[in-house]
């Protein structure tokens, strides 16, 4: 059960029918990793459903409250269990304790946008093959969240020549600065040596470009990826804990059932893990 | 212990090989990424961490109390005099900037020369640059004689129609290293973006969270941030680079820009450079070996580490006793009595020990680099580059001081006793440096993750991101 938000169940007993208390409720098949997709049910005015996926039969028993008949087949919903991996090696005397989340946070009800998808691969080799299917399908192609940049991800960017730009005005900038200086601000006449000693001026103009240069590029680069960004609605996804870690995620909305059908068939066939969506 | 635990157990119980790769193969993408997380995501420290803090504290705590009572009492305290009136603030100033070079070098010059093994040590490099660059950059405000003024060192627009002077070297240097600092942190953290943002992903607690995500400022390894950053931080490498060469040239040319006997010559800045090479290859071997061992990187630090950083410490060094040749051999075919009386003094004179102390340290101990299994081999690694570092603060004294003391005029002629104040600068620069350091190891990814998975998919093959993870979640 997700504390705060809709009870998960699942049917790995393969019970025939599954009674629950709620009328709003997730199915996730099988437990993970052989869940299928978290579909979200709503029984509305009936008494049943029947899940879209795994065809389990719930039946509404106002009785059970938050429970469910049989019993297992209520879903702890405990992210970290499934993103455990062997207890760290650095360190004595400490396992996984120091790495489960603390109840209070653990994640809040999913608002996604409607119709919305996201599903995280393994390896970018599946992630490729899925862009290179809804390309194929001639869908628009999905955001992606990867913890490396893609290797066939579009490249290209004006940072470079900004930062070019922003060099070269900070050096002219600087040089015309000493020019100022040791000829109008403040000119010495010293054994008449020529005020405009411009080789002189060279190393702090170059220091001056250089400087510019790289505050250019760095705060451009916070404007070009339109940092800082602290929250944005994918975050709410449990799927975006792991986005960069070790896997590699994408992310659509569909406003039609058709396009959606298409790509719940892509992302399920490429074995995707943790595909979320909600009904359009 | 799981197979993973014991995995590392055997790989820290083998010596780096001749043969290793550049990283061992074995980690994952998700394995290598929770092992550094989890170093820097620890509750509680571990008790060689703790240790180290506690001995470097009372370092800090004496720099501290050492720059307040210079403030209060005058440049007097240290020991500088006519003629040498620069001591030890200018030997420390460019020791600490080489050692500060050499971690650009690591994680920029290598960087556009597109090798793999700087993937795992550029962080650390990069750390090292940010605390040895703020060392040093303390200096040249602390040697002034009205330090309360330094801020006339800019070019600030003022009424008195002050101007700083543009043609000395002693000002370019004031504008190379605050470009350099500057460059420096603000390269170290576009670096640590990505690696942040998976901190804050990988975060058990609330605050943990706050803290990296704030840091983090969103990134999210979407299509366009990724885009931008790739192209941005090439060209910042390719920025830095040069950068970084012209900063320890214009340091040289605080030297070569003056008339002293010894300094006025046109090989310092690339002598200077030489000098950065070496000891910041010495430096970041120094603080690579021990962490390796300590926080468990033998995975991802490899005898192709050791082998390379041993070499550019050898080649480094033979430049470096290149420029020592032609130090000597400049100074007699130039004929200059008064240059050449110096020379023999530094050789022959009351302090021809450290003299002689740098050439051993710097040009003949680092020849023991040219056996393979002395590359390999921490037991030596270790004290040649310990050596190297107190041979490098040897020749700066040697050049600073030995110069000094035997001007043009005898009659002019001193010499220069350091007062425990002078120490005690020096080993509290020493100390806010290792303090910088504990703390970056102890609460930043110490290996930058996201260079690292490039590696591993390299490996793996064609976008196989990870094998075992495709195949099995709980090994992830």
């Amino acid at each position: 059960m997700d504390p705060l938000g809709k009870p998960h169940f699942h049917n790995a007993p393969g019970a025939a029918q599954i009674r629950i208390g709620v009328k709003v409720f997730m199915c996730i098949g099988d437990l993970p990793p052989s869940d299928h997709p978290h579909v979200f049910i709503d029984m509305g005015a009936r008494d049943e459903a029947i899940c879209p996926y795994c065809a389990t039969h719930f039946i509404y028993d106002a009785r059970l409250g938050q429970g469910c008949e049989p019993p297992e087949c209520a879903y702890n919903l405990e992210p970290e269990t499934e993103f455990s991996g062997p207890p760290p090696t650095y360190g004595v005397g400490e396992g996984l304790e120091s790495l489960k989340p603390a109840p209070e946070q653990l994640p809040r009800p999913v608002l996604v946008p409607k119709g919305g998808f996201i599903a995280s691969f393994a390896s970018e080799r599946l992630l490729r093959e899925a862009m290179a299917r809804f390309a194929n399908d001639n869908m628009e192609p999905p955001r992606s969240y990867t913890p490396k940049q893609r290797e066939d991800a579009p490249k290209g960017s004006p940072l470079p020549v900004v930062i070019l730009l922003a060099g070269l005005l900070g050096a002219a900038a600087g040089f015309g600065m000493q020019a100022h200086a040791n000829i109008i601000g403040y000119p010495l006449d010293i054994g008449g040596r020529p005020e405009f000693s411009w080789p002189s001026f060279v190393p702090i103009a170059f220091e001056i470009g250089v400087l510019c240069a790289v505050l250019a590029g760095v705060f451009g680069y916070f404007i070009a990826a339109k940092l800082p960004s602290l929250y944005e609605a994918i975050d709410e996804h449990d799927a975006m804990r792991r986005a960069m870690r070790d896997r590699f995620t994408l992310a659509a909305r569909y406003g039609d059932d058709e396009q959606s059908r298409r790509a719940r068939a892509i992302l399920q066939d490429l074995g995707g893990r943790e595909i979320e969506e909600t009904p359009p | 212990m799981t197979d993973a635990a014991a995995r590392v157990e055997t790989v820290a119980a083998t010596p780096p090989q001749a043969g290793d790769p550049v990283m061992l193969p074995g980690p994952t993408i998700g394995s290598m990424t929770d092992r550094i997380c989890s170093i820097a995501l620890r509750d509680r420290a571990d008790l060689w961490w703790i240790v180290a803090v506690a001995l470097v504290l009372p370092l800090f705590a004496a720099l501290l109390i050492a720059v307040a009572w210079l403030f209060y009492a005058g440049v007097g305290i240290w020991g500088i005099d006519w003629p040498v009136a620069w001591g030890f603030a200018i030997i420390n100033y460019v020791w600490w900037i080489a050692i500060a070079s050499g971690g650009t070098f690591i994680s920029a010059l290598f960087y556009l020369a597109g090798v793999e093994w700087r993937n795992s040590l550029n962080r650390l490099a990069e750390t090292m640059t940010i605390f040895a660059a703020v060392c040093a950059g303390i200096y040249p405000i602390l040697h002034l004689g009205r330090p309360w003024l330094f801020y006339w060192l800019f070019p600030f627009p003022n009424t008195m129609t002050l101007w700083p002077q543009f043609r000395s070297p002693l000002l370019w240097d004031f504008f190379a290293i605050l470009t350099y600092v500057v460059s420096s942190i603000l390269f170290w953290y576009f670096g640590l973006l990505p690696d942040l943002a998976t901190m804050r992903d990988f975060a058990t607690t609330r605050g943990k969270q706050r803290f990296y995500g704030a840091l983090a400022l969103g990134f999210r390894g979407s299509e366009n941030q990724w885009r931008h950053y790739h192209a941005t931080y090439g060209v910042l490498a390719a920025i830095m680079a040069p950068l970084v060469i012209s900063v320890h040239s214009i340091v040289g040319l605080d030297f070569a820009g003056a008339a002293t006997v010894g300094w006025h010559s046109t090989q310092f800045p690339p002598f200077f450079v030489f000098g950065a090479l070496l000891s910041g290859f010495a430096t970041v071997l120094l603080l690579a070996i021990p962490l390796r061992r300590l926080l468990r990187l033998e995975d991802f630090i490899t005898g192709r580490h050791f082998d390379v950083l041993c070499k550019m410490l050898l080649v480094s060094s033979l430049c470096l006793g290149y420029a020592y040749l032609m130090d000597a051999f400049t100074t007699f075919y130039g004929g200059d009595y008064a240059e050449i009386l110096q020379f023999k003094d530094k050789l022959t004179g009351s302090l021809a020990p450290i003299y002689w102390a740098t050439i051993v340290l710097n040009v003949l101990a680092p020849q023991l680099m040219w056996s393979q299994k002395m590359r390999l081999d921490p037991r030596v690694i270790l004290p040649v580059c310990f050596g190297v570092i107190v041979g490098m603060w040897c020749e700066r004294y040697q050049i600073v001081v030995m110069s000094l003391r035997r001007t043009h005029l005898p009659s002019a002629w001193g010499d220069y006793v350091p007062t425990v104040w002078d120490w005690l600068t020096l080993f509290g620069t020493v100390g806010l440096f290792l303090l910088g350091i504990l703390l970056a190891v102890r609460y930043l990814p110490v290996i930058s993750m996201f260079e690292m998975r490039e590696l591993i998919q390299r490996r793996a093959g064609e976008g196989e991101g990870s094998g075992s993870v495709a195949r099995n979640d709980s090994s992830s």
